[in-house]
């Protein structure tokens, strides 16, 4: 049995912002309820209050801005985003990363929104957005503002929002037209279990050469982290066997995991290094295929 | 605690009830209307065995409020049959011999149904991934996968 509480069924931004601000602390968003109900029925959470949000209909779906920007509302499930062309075909990384969420149930109900604010570092669309270079839109109590995704995290289960506020929506900005991207999560099982290690990458291209690298990493650190050596030291390089294996190197020094249960600290720096050229090997053979395809059309 | 009114639809049936806000739909399914069938494993979203579909799609009853079913389309596995006979799934699942102790199936059959509505003619990868969230301790999975297969190939309406 769940514990008590007072159930919230907010219409609007400003509602819900009123209902957390008047509970302090002691209320919970409540989106797909993957992660808050868990925690609740193991007794890990005692909430007051829960706020369900899924009546925010400006929370939800997926749009292109006349700037080429995609948005995608916080209430987007993975299931959504799974199932949707665009991200397939354009965003393969974030594409990558929702598929491996969990098992069918959990992407049907778990949103996009709820696995960036659990704020784990394992959370699998975490490290494809940061590699994507996405920012959060983020709206309440101040009015709406903006963060790089990377300002986002604190710590663990520790976001940037304050009292009253709540993730909108999450913005892709415009990526150059040769981009090769990827995410791979390496686990034990291929359905219901955490990444050992998730690496994501998103390299857009000049010709042969690298003009922009990002590399994120989940489960490497506290939070979702960016590879900024590794990145670094790929820009302005083509991406050779030499090179992506050099940057694999440098990754996996930067990188800070830890032991725990499900891998030791130094395996998962092992993992990094192997994980890294692999991907991008991966991601360059898509980007040539697209290519292919287009010029067939 | 605020009580909550729920008017929805079960197995074809519509619904109206009161619930406290903290109870699950897996209890509302089993504690109020009887229905059995719905199994709770875990009570933590990883087992499946308390799957049911919402809106033609699996989810895990036990990790859903009774409040998010109002005005939503729940089915459980006592709504597979039509006039008194099993659906393609559920024969299926008795010819190929896929079950054994019987526990996991409700939420395997609820899985299987899922899939077969957004793909009717699954491959065997996509049957496995189909239902990747549904633990089964006894069979070893393949006669379970057969079975899907199976259903997916007769020709019928359910
Ligand atoms: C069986 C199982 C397997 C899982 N496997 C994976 C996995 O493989 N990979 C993975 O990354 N995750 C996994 N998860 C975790 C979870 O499903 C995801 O993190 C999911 O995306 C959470 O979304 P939700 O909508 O269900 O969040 P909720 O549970 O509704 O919310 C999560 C947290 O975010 C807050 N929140 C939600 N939305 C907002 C918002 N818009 N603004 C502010 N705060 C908000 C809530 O208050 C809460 O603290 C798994 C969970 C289960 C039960
Ligand atoms: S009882 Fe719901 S998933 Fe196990
Ligand atoms: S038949 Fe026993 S758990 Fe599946």
């Amino acid at each position: 049995m769940l514990p008590q509480f007072e159930l919230y069924l907010p219409k609007s931004v400003e509602e819900t912002s009123e209902i957390l601000l008047t509970y302090n602390s002691n209320a919970r968003i409540y989106a797909g309820g993957t992660d808050v109900l868990v925690q609740m029925a193991k007794g890990q959470s005692k909430p007051e209050a829960l706020v369900d949000i899924k009546g925010l209909a400006e929370l939800r779906g997926i749009s292109y801005s006349a700037a080429k920007e995609l948005s995608i509302g916080a209430l987007t499930t993975h299931h959504e985003l799974e199932n949707s062309d665009l991200i397939k075909k354009k965003y393969a990384a974030l594409h990558d990363g929702v598929s491996r969420v969990g098992s069918v149930q959990t992407r049907n109900r778990g949103t996009i929104g709820g696995n960036l604010c659990s704020a784990l570092p394992s959370a699998d669309s975490a490290a494809p957005l940061l590699a994507l270079g996405a920012k959060v839109i983020i709206n309440g109590s101040g009015g709406e503002r903006e963060l790089p995704l990377e300002k986002f995290y604190l710590g663990i289960k520790h976001t940037a929002l304050e009292p009253g506020e709540i993730l909108t929506k999450i913005v892709i900005p415009a990526l150059a037209r040769h981009n090769a991207q990827a995410y791979i999560k390496f686990s034990r099982r291929n359905a219901m279990d955490l990444a050992l290690m998730g690496v994501a990458i998103c390299y857009e291209l000049d010709g042969l050469h690298v003009s922009k690298a990002r590399i994120a990493l989940t489960t490497a650190a506290p939070t979702p982290v960016r590879a900024y050596g590794a990145e670094a030291f790929l820009t302005g390089k083509a991406l050779t066997e030499a090179n992506l294996k050099e940057a694999g190197v440098l990754a996996a020094e930067e990188a800070k995991p830890r032991d725990s249960w499900r891998s030791g600290a130094e395996y998962r720096r092992g993992l990094i290094k192997v994980l890294l050229p692999r991907i991008s090997r991966l991601a360059l053979e898509r980007m040539g295929k697209a290519r292919s395809e287009n010029e067939r059309d | 605690m605020k009580e909550i009114e729920l008017r929805f639809r079960l197995n074809g049936e519509e619904q109206r009830l009161t619930v406290p806000s903290n109870v699950t739909l897996l209890h509302v399914i089993r504690e109020h209307f009887g229905l059995m069938g719905t199994k709770e494993g875990c009570g933590e979203g990883e087992c499946g065995a308390c799957t049911v579909l919402m809106d033609g799609r699996p989810v895990t009853s036990c990790i859903i409020l009774a409040e998010e079913a109002d005005r939503h389309d729940i089915m459980t596995v006592e709504g597979l049959m039509k006039d008194g006979k099993l659906n393609r799934l559920q024969q299926a699942f008795l010819d190929e011999g896929a079950v054994q102790c019987g526990y996991c199936i409700p939420g395997m059959l609820m899985s299987a149904q899922g899939l077969l509505n957004e793909n009717p003619h699954p491959t065997s990868q996509e049957i496995r991934k189909g239902i990747e969230g549904n633990i089964c301790r006894c069979t070893g999975y393949n006669r379970i996968v057969n079975a899907i297969h199976k259903a997916s190939q007769d020709e019928g309406d359910s």
